[in-house]
């Protein structure tokens, strides 16, 4: 141990005093967003509106990141362009359906499956689903 | 002013300098949702784009850490330009050297702690330098990522310290030897 590190310990120690309020306070507040980050779900859909042709969907996007919706896809149903949306927005996105009547069936037998793919950053989530 | 001294004192002054720069060495992101920023003195983490708060926190002391191997390199440079050096202060010499284990840790973490709870399909890439394309699954939903992790223009600068101490060891062995 020679004066240096004695020295340094003080000025360490001393840098930490000086933020000692900031401490306790932001260790509040780091707690606090992650709790918050584990309630937050990754997109809230809902339908707005459906008829013969088309679904009309409603997606909030409530992450600081934008999300690109690359497609959504299904034996009768198409989905058009990547449709990107921003950071803490909400965007209708309509998906088209090429054949109802089909479409009905599908469900009814158990048989409709729907891939959706999402982009967020370098990251792409893809999942089957049935309907 | 011997040139062992000499070249000892360049690496003080440029240890002080590089300790000073508020500015990151390594940059890490997982997708783009996990994104690091960091060195010794510092660390920045955000997760899905904002900043983690609980970061903040450990970024103050990693300043702290700052300010005690400022004032030491300060107070050894001090003391050899009066030509009473007791003892070199090695730290900043084998820090970047030391900032490899940085990867291999968030490795361990991922590979090891996260696939305990994911389940068996979850194979990390060990990855130091480079890009690489992670690929796995979780309810159903197929994950892909990149991976990146670069130093900054930065932390090959933290290598002239480096350097520079083992230059003053070898030509101090051999005044000594002389």
């Amino acid at each position: 141990m020679n004066w240096g590190k004695i020295l340094g310990m003080v000025g360490a120690l001393a840098f930490i005093l000086i933020y000692l309020n900031y401490i306790t306070l932001t260790f509040h507040y780091g707690i606090l967003q992650v709790e918050n980050l584990r309630l937050l779900k990754n997109l809230n859909v809902s339908i707005v509106g459906a008829n013969s042709s088309a679904i009309i969907v409603r997606m909030n996007n409530p992450l600081n990141v934008s999300v690109t919706v690359c497609n959504i896809s299904g034996k009768y149903i198409v989905f058009g362009k990547p449709i990107v949306i921003p950071p803490q927005t909400t965007k209708n996105v309509t998906i088209q359906i090429t054949n109802y009547q089909s479409l009905v069936n599908q469900i009814d037998n158990n048989d409709e499956y729907i891939l959706i793919k999402l982009k967020i950053e370098n990251t792409t989530l893809t999942s089957v689903n049935l309907v | 002013m011997r040139t062992t001294d000499r070249v000892l004192l360049s690496y003080y002054v440029s240890s002080i300098l590089i300790t000073f720069i508020p500015l990151p060495w390594w940059y890490y992101s997982v997708g783009g949702i996990f994104v690091v920023y960091d060195s010794p003195f510092q660390i920045s983490v955000s997760l899905l784009g904002s900043n983690l708060i609980l970061a903040k926190l450990l970024n103050l002391f990693l300043n702290a850490f700052r300010v005690y191997v400022g004032i030491n390199l300060v107070y050894n440079s001090l003391m050899l330009v009066r030509g009473k050096q007791v003892a070199k202060y090695s730290t900043m010499a084998w820090l970047p050297l030391f900032y490899m284990l940085d990867p291999l840790l968030i490795y361990a973490v991922f590979n090891y702690v996260i696939s305990s709870v994911t389940g068996d399909n979850f194979r990390y890439p060990l990855l130091i330098i480079g890009v690489e394309d992670f690929v796995t699954s979780y309810n159903n939903v197929n994950i892909d990522m990149l991976i990146f992790s670069y130093p900054t223009l930065l932390y090959w600068f933290t290598f002239i310290p480096t350097i520079l101490y083992i230059t003053a060891l070898i030509t101090g062995r051999k005044s000594s030897k002389s």
